[in-house]
């Protein structure tokens, strides 16, 4: 249910596109005039871990679209290069006063709680800091399936590699659960709306969704995956047969005037060969009469002849 | 499967039976539309009689040499014409975020080679009356499900596949343009001149799922990007858009997937959730194309000239 | 033994010898108006060929169709085609079962003039295709369901059926050429000894040829419908205002009998004219083709009234933006120039004894079908402009629908084509059939086979 608010929510966000119709995308930012009293505004929120992963997950959804998946504005139209010196020489208040007014092209972002405006104030900041892949952790992500009672659960252990070698399990390491659309990009979220963390034993449990849809005979592909920023992204892939079979009812070998010859219907069929063999059989019946004509003039001929 | 057999015939008889299919073209014709109309009625019986090349006197039958006559199909038609089982696309656009970015026609005009114009997705400036407010409205096909240019192609080179799609095939259709005259979504284009090609460009293998290359005096239209499509991506417009409008999926599967946010959802409750609704309905169409209606329209609606210059460019 | 070629007509001819060698007479004289003429209709089907060779090379869009108009001139032309070609039907075959034997000197006239149109029906359809070297894909690829394919047949059907129907009459006039013109060339005495099918008129080739022909005029009929009904379904099949319309079907028909009567008329004046044939056809024969045009005409405009009168008074959306535009709009000139000096007028006027007279039915008759084309335009062309959703985003010029000269060439070609399929049929043969005006006449020799003819004689 809260899924679908969110999705709401992010339903009226976007709404708020300007389109300025000119080529008025890459701005001088000095142009964009922030009042004072805006721009000094002080941050409230730390860039702790949890604000930055809040205001990534915010990035990934409503920003990485136009500005790229690294912030330098080379999404799907031009857009502000978001790790410019220029950019980073603004205050936190400046950032924050832009994102919550927009102009042009860029929407305005005035319906989000200003807490999470923070949390993408500080994560659009962290976009410059280069961070090194080797610099990740590792952790592997495992599904089990658990349907005793009745009752579907998902189990995902996440574990880690220590130092000394041993595998220990991660807690508070937030993990996604979704099933595979056949979209590349495409996993819908099997619990949504709320996020879901490890436990000091590395498993979160949720109840699965009874009503999703499956193949032919059930089955789901369903995904596991791991968020942390601490943390190379991971996730497992695991087929389970509870989803409902895939109807697949809707091409049916009825007899349509939509489709092709192999199913033309037979009201047609019959009306439509019945008429033309009718027409051209009479046809050929008065060209018989035609050859009779001839014939009775041979005849006539070889009589008057003989 | 009447193809196949031919297919196992020798090649020396099959050549023979090419150049006697011209004299029995005659024939066939001569025999009337019978022949033409169905296959039914064309296998009255009566034989032909062929002398082969090595001098044997053959009996063949009228329809068999129509079906040598058949061309042969690429192995990209073949392939374009099965739907991908198990799926029934739909979509599913959101009036109420469209900015009449364009960036959907442009992506379209350049996968599929187009000239601007002919963009088989067209954003429209729509107001209902008077008194309603206005919106931007992208229309690509709407894939109906009781189509009615597949009603009336007279050559089967437009057909419903059963996925759902809509195709156009180019290398049999013969450009009477029914269909346009059928279609209540002015969702067709026709080829009026030579595209501009290079003779290469103009030579490669025809891709029934792209439709491309195009091809002069047939119909071009949007095929839900089915090579995207095949290969588990969004549609080339569906992931073009900046501003989140489109939900692209599958009904079988009940989920959709926005191409601007990848954000997936399921269809039934996004459709339940939201008002989504088709268009003329009452003309019994059961178009595949959802449109979340205008609401919440936060920024202005701002007109643009409706015969921009860059549309203009009638031939290449 | 030569013919004697004589240049007057007999008053009032009483023998069948009298009226052959009226009838014949066209056919020995090869004039040079009738050579220029010829020459005429060449030069323009050649201009027409290389305005569609320009068509084919460079593609449709040497047309004024566009995405939204995609029908245009060449499709109006199908239809306009097909009607005119309906006027066999109508005279050879319904006046026939009627009894109306003041009719029977026009039936070849009428089955030549459908013998040309529906081979240019034939024509404009595939000049208007965008692949006609796929044409064969109809044949190889059919679908049942598709009304083209139904549209394909019955036009190939009646095309036949057309010839068929021209050819049994002419057979007993064929044997009596054969016999008669032996002084034609060679290979015109070779097509008569042919085409005569060894006729000599025995009783039992009488009973074949009348019950050939009789089967032909019954056949005929459905045929005749089926092929103006289906092409009437070409535009009603599609959910489109102004085109999806059940009365469609009756509405061409009648619409096809106006402009085929109307084609008769013209046709009458010019052979009696230039054959001159007024003893046989007759002030009379011009009076009751204008009662008959008349009659077509009322069916006609009672149709035009329920088509456009029904949805006027509901007014819905695309049919009031429709009808707006045609009765008030853009095309309101055309639409009522159409309708009142190619429907209301000439219903008027022809009231009027003095109006059926040959000349001034000519001129009434040339306006009737030239409205008869325009409202095939009409019909075609405005409803195109009127889709659901609004035209936008597209050149400016796909918002109208104004045809070019390489369409008008191309359709004046397909007129100058019918008219020389006729002008050369009728250098052949006689334009009213010689048994049966003979027959009419009471003189029954014919209907005897001639014991005494010299048949061999005149083969050798």
């Amino acid at each position: 249910m809260k899924m679908k608010r969110n999705i709401l929510t992010v339903a009226t966000l976007v709404v708020a596109f300007i389109f300025s119709g000119s080529s008025a995308v890459a701005q001088d930012f000095a142009l964009w005039p922030v009042p004072d009293e805006a721009a000094a505004v002080e941050n409230p929120v730390a860039p702790t871990k949890e604000s930055l992963q809040s205001g990534k997950s915010l990035f990934d959804l409503q920003c990485k679209a136009c500005h790229g998946e690294s912030g330098k504005g080379d999404g799907l139209i031009k857009s502000a290069d978001l790790t410019t010196p220029e950019f980073l020489a603004q205050t936190d208040g400046a950032i924050h006063y832009k994102i919550h007014q927009g102009r042009g092209v860029m929407p305005s972002f005035s319906t989000l709680p200003d807490e999470q405006l923070w949390d993408l104030v500080n994560y659009v900041r962290s976009l410059s800091m280069v961070r090194d892949s080797a610099d990740l952790k590792d952790a592997t992500v495992s599904i089990y399936f658990n349907d005793a009672d009745g009752q579907r659960e998902l189990t995902a252990k996440v574990e880690e590699t220590n130092a000394e070698g041993q595998v220990v399990p991660v807690a508070g390491m937030k993990v996604n659960f979704a099933v595979k659309t056949h979209f590349e990009v495409g996993f819908l979220p099997i619990v949504a709306a709320t996020d879901h963390y490890t436990n000091d034993n590395g498993t979160v449990t949720v109840a699965f969704d009874d009503t999703l849809i499956g193949d032919a005979k059930g089955v789901l592909h369903v995904v596991a995956s791991i968020e942390d920023m601490d943390y190379a992204p991971a996730q497992v892939t695991e087929a389970v047969e509870w989803g409902k079979p895939n109807p697949e009812d809707y091409w049916t070998d009825r007899r349509a005037l939509w489709k092709n010859n192999e199913y033309v219907p037979l009201w047609l069929l019959i009306s439509f060969t019945v008429s033309a063999l009718g027409i051209w059989l009479i046809i050929g019946y008065v060209a018989l009469l035609a050859r009779k004509i001839k014939l009775e003039g041979d005849r006539y001929e070889n009589d008057v002849n003989t | 499967m009447k193809d196949q057999q031919h297919n196992s015939t020798k090649d020396s008889r099959r050549n023979f039976l090419k150049q006697s299919a011209l004299l029995g073209a005659g024939v066939v014709a001569g025999a009337g539309v019978l022949a033409s109309c169905n296959n039914e009625a064309a296998g009255s019986g009566e034989k032909i009689k062929l002398l082969t090349a090595t001098g044997e006197l053959v009996e063949v039958d009228p329809s068999q040499i129509k079906h040598v006559r058949k061309e042969k199909l690429t192995e990209l038609q073949e392939r374009g014409r099965e739907g991908l089982a198990g799926h029934h696309w739909t979509w599913v656009i959101d009036l109420s975020k469209c900015k009449n970015a364009r960036k959907c026609m442009d992506a379209c005009v350049g996968a599929h080679e187009l000239k601007p114009h002919q963009s088989h997705i067209n954003v429209l400036q729509m107001q209902d009356s008077k008194s309603t407010a206005p919106y931007y409205m992208p229309t690509p096909c709407f894939h109906c499900d009781n189509p009615p240019c597949t009603k009336v192609c007279p050559v089967n080179a437009t057909f419903k596949r059963s996925d759902g799609i809509v195709l156009i095939d180019n290398l049999r259709c013969i450009g009477c343009r029914f269909c346009i005259a059928a279609c209540p979504y002015s969702a067709r284009r026709f080829q009026w001149f030579e595209p501009d090609y290079t003779e290469e460009q103009k030579n490669r293998v025809y891709d029934v799922e792209l439709n491309v290359p195009q091809k002069k005096g047939t119909i071009t239209k949007c095929l839900m990007s089915a090579d995207r499509l095949r290969i588990g991506k969004l549609p080339y417009c569906v992931s073009a858009c900046p501003n989140g409008v489109y939900w692209f999926g599958d009904k079988l599967e009940d989920t959709v997937t926005n191409g601007t946010t990848h954000e997936t959802v399921k269809f039934s409750e996004l459709i339940r959730d939201n008002a989504g609704y088709t268009y003329f309905e009452d003309l019994g169409t059961k178009p595949q194309v959802y449109y979340l209606p205008p609401k919440n329209r936060t920024a202005p609606y701002e007109p643009v000239d409706k015969f921009q210059e860059k549309y203009q460019e009638d031939r290449g | 033994m030569s013919a004697s070629v004589t240049n007057v007509t007999h008053p009032q001819a009483s023998t069948f010898e009298q009226v052959r060698e009226d009838l014949i007479m066209p056919l020995h004289k090869n004039t040079f108006a009738n050579k220029m003429w010829i020459r005429f209709l060449i030069v323009i089907i050649i201009l027409g060929t290389i305005a569609y060779v320009h068509q084919l090379i460079t593609g449709l869009g040497v047309t004024a169709m566009r995405d939204y108009t995609a029908w245009g001139v060449y499709i109006a032309n199908f239809v306009f085609w097909v009607a005119v070609s309906l006027i066999g039907s109508l005279i050879s075959s319904i006046l026939k079962l009627l009894h109306q034997n003041w009719s029977n000197p026009l039936s070849r006239i009428a089955e030549l003039i459908a013998l040309g149109a529906i081979t240019m029906a034939a024509a404009s359809i595939v000049i208007d295709m965008g692949r006609p070297d796929r044409l064969q894909n109809i044949l190889i690829h059919g679908r049942i369901q598709s009304p083209i394919v139904w549209d394909f047949f019955v036009v190939n059907t009646y095309l036949v059926i057309s010839i068929i129907l021209l050819y049994l009459p002419l057979i007993p006039d064929i044997a009596i050429l054969r016999d008669r013109m032996t002084d034609a060339p060679r290979w015109q005495r070779k097509m008569y000894h042919l085409l005569s099918l060894g006729w000599h008129g025995t009783k039992e080739q009488w009973r074949l040829l009348k019950r050939a022909m009789l089967i032909m005029i019954l056949l005929i009929l459905p045929v005749a419908f089926s092929i103006h009904t289906v092409t009437s379904w070409l535009f009603a099949v599609n959910s489109r205002a102004g085109w999806h319309s059940t009365i469609f079907g009756p509405y061409f028909v009648a619409g096809a009998f106006v402009a085929g009567s109307a084609a008769v008329i013209i046709a009458m004046y010019v052979f009696q004219r230039r054959h001159k044939l007024q003893q046989y056809i007759t002030d009379r024969h011009f009076n009751m083709m204008n009662k008959l045009l008349v009659l077509t005409m009322l069916l006609y405009l009672y149709f035009n009234i329920n088509e456009y009168l029904v949805p006027g008074y509901t007014w819905q959306r695309l049919d009031g933006a429709h009808l707006e535009e045609l009765l008030l709009g853009h095309e309101a000139v055309l639409f009522w120039l159409t309708q009142i000096l190619g429907l209301i007028l000439p219903i008027i006027l022809l009231l009027f004894r003095r109006m059926r007279k040959p000349l001034p039915s000519l001129i009434i008759a040339i306006f009737v079908l030239m409205g008869a084309w325009m409202k095939r335009m009409i019909i075609v062309i405005p409803t195109q402009l009127h889709p659901e959703f609004p035209i936008q985003n597209v050149p400016k010029h796909f918002l109208e629908y104004i045809p070019t000269y390489t369409e008008y060439i191309i359709s004046a070609a397909t007129l100058a084509g019918a008219m020389l399929i006729i002008t050369l049929l009728v250098r052949v043969f006689p334009v009213v059939p010689i048994w049966e005006e003979a027959h009419d006449r009471g003189i029954h020799k014919i209907f005897k086979a001639e014991k005494t003819s010299n048949i061999h004689e005149n083969e050798a």
